[in-house]
Order: structure tokens, then sequence, then C-alpha cells
């Protein structure tokens, strides 16, 4: 172990071997990614069962592929370590978007305040077949009174409008019509929605 | 995605294929979900609904339902909403398309096939309170260049 921390480069090819070995590390992070990745069990019999099993040639372009890209990785290691916070970032991000809750509401499309006494006064449903009961929201009245009961002391309840065509949700697309309904709001900002 | 199998509606005693799904705002809400059987059916039910008529408003009913609750295990309407084996769907507003006509153009996703027209009828919670036919056309689509195709993706190859 000694002899292991005495040792000091003394020849060029030793000065290049330092050089090379983070990239060699590097190589081995992104193969333990590239493993962990691989298609399951099910998928491999999968395509097996499909006919699309890989080919040795194929398998022999593969090798070559990942031959040169650790070649890449060894001689230009500094570059990928400047770019693999940028991509952390950027997955980071990408993930943080994924998570967000996708409600049709935005917060400018909220109309007004409200209090679900209120709400509920505007939405009596009458059937005059009686196929639904005659209470507030028929037959939502459940899933209403759950959404109003988790209105905490520092949010408020809010109506709101999509306009038809407007842009709604977390992917953007237009709204084929009109969407209504009652919003959970705290601090300017839509916590849960009610479509109505 | 493969095309998907429509909800049907009896509307003047006729029925007619709809390409909407006005019981997917109620499930939401209610947080009920089903299990897709096959590739056609995504939404894991086929609900039979009803325009009827009282004193001169037309209402939309859910009529029937054939639900998945497991791949084997099917469900109905009073299984989903106890007391009742009809439901006014109060829930809905917004519109629905009624293909008519002949098709034009068979497309492999969801409702995309394109008939001669569609039927839309626009309702306020339930209250049908407009209706018009839209006429479509085939969309115009550029020839494909066979030489940029792939040689192993080429009909026939």
């Amino acid at each position: 172990m000694e002899q292991f921390f005495a040792w000091r480069p003394h020849s060029w090819l030793d000065y290049l071997c330092l050089y090379l070995l983070p990239g060699v590390f590097l190589g081995l992070y992104f193969l333990s990614k590239l493993i962990q990745s691989r298609p399951g069990e099910f998928s491999r019999d999968l395509i097996k069962a499909m006919g699309r099993e890989r080919t040795l040639k194929l398998r022999i372009q593969d090798t070559a592929v990942y031959a040169f890209a650790l070649f890449c990785l060894m001689v230009g290691w500094p570059g990928f370590l400047i770019w693999l916070p940028f991509d952390y970032l950027k997955e980071k991000r990408n993930q943080a978007w994924q998570d967000r809750p996708d409600f049709d509401c935005a917060p400018e499309y909220l109309l007004e305040r409200i209090t679900p006494t209120q709400a509920e006064a505007l939405n009596i449903v009458y059937d005059p077949l009686r196929f639904a009961p005659e209470i507030a929201f028929g037959h939502l009245h459940g899933p209403w009174s759950k959404f109003v009961s988790s209105i905490q002391p520092d949010e408020e309840l809010w109506s709101f409008l999509v306009p038809k065509g407007a842009k709604s949700g977390k992917y953007q697309f237009p709204a084929e019509s009109e969407i209504t309904g009652y919003a959970r709001v705290k601090q300017g900002a839509v916590v849960e929605e009610f479509l109505y | 995605m493969t095309a998907q199998v429509s909800e049907h509606l009896i509307y003047g005693g006729k029925e007619i294929p709809m390409f909407s799904n006005p019981l997917g705002l109620y499930l939401i809400a209610s947080k009920v979900s089903f299990k897709s059987p096959h590739t056609a059916n995504w939404r894991g039910y086929v609900g039979t609904w009803e325009v009827k008529e009282y004193e001169g408003v037309e209402r939309l009913y859910l009529i029937g339902l054939y639900a998945h609750k497991t791949y084997d295990q099917i469900v109905g309407v009073r299984d989903i909403f106890p007391g009742y084996d009809t439901v006014f769907a109060h829930w809905f507003s917004g519109e629905l398309r009624l293909p008519q006509g002949e098709q034009l153009k068979y497309r492999h996703m969801g409702y995309g096939s394109i008939y001669e027209y569609d039927l839309m009828m626009e309702f306020k919670h339930g209250i049908l309170i407009n209706q018009y036919a839209r006429h479509n056309e085939l969309p115009e689509e550029k020839p494909v260049d066979q030489s940029k195709i792939p040689a192993f993706l080429r009909r026939g190859s």
C-alpha cells in the first residue's frame, strides 16, 4: 500500500495512463447505467418469440460502437465532466415536470372566490324523471363532500372556467369544450380541482 | 394505439355509435377505474346512453354499462350507481360526436376514423342545448416518396 502511494509518474506513458484513468471510471459508470436499463427477461423472451433476436453481426457492431465510445470517453473525459451536471439538472427538471399534477384549471382561469354553501346552492341537480338524487352535485355529491372537506384553513375555494379552445392541463392541449368547476387555491396556486 | 370501441347512443329510437366518453369525468371525480380487457378498449367499459325528452327538454342518460372491474368480473350501472338502473348524466358538459354515413378513412387510433359527417350534440350539465352536423372531407395527404422508405420497410420486400 505504501508503495502505491509512494509511486510518482516519471515517463510520458505514466502521465498518459493517469490522464486516461478518470475516463475509464466514467466509462464504467455509463456501462453500469446501460446494464441497468437493459430489457428485462420478459422483454427478451418477447423479442425472441417475435424472431427479432440480435444477430451476430449486430452484436459485433455494438461492441465496436461501445469500444469507440469508451475511447472517446478516455480521451475527452473533461468535456463529459462538464456535460454531466447539465444532463443531471435537465433530467431533474424533466422529472419535476412529470411529477406536477395535471390540472385543467390554471390560475388565469379562476373566476371568483365562493363558499361551499354558495357552490352547493348553485348546483342542485333536478331531473324530472328522478334518475339523479335532488341534492347538490347529484351523483357526485360524495366526491364533492370529500373535496370540500379537504380544504385547509389557509386555502380558498374558487370557481373557474376554461374557455373552449384555451390551452389547458400539463400538456397544454386546447380544451375541446368549455370546462368549468371549482378549485382549492393556496396563495394563488391551484392545489386541487373539482370539474363540474 | 388501436381504434377504440365506441359508446352507443339511442336517439330518436335509433342506436348510433358515439365517439365520446361522457362517463369519463364522473369516473375521474369519483376515482373509479376499470381494467382494459383488450387493446380496442383501453377505458375498460362500454356505455349505452339515451337522450330522453321531457316537457321539451332533452337530457342525457346512461342506461347500460358493461365495465370490466377485473378481466373476468363485469359490472353494470347498478354497481357504479347503487339504487339506479338509469342515471341522469348531469355531470356532463361538452360535445358528443356521433359519426354518420360512410367511413371515409380508417385510422388505427382512438376515435380517429373519419366519416362523411359527424352529428355534434352539445350538452350543459346533461341538458341538450345545441346540435349540428359537421361535414368531413378527406384530409389532403402528401404522396409517399417510396425512395425515402428503407428497403426493409417497403411492402413486398
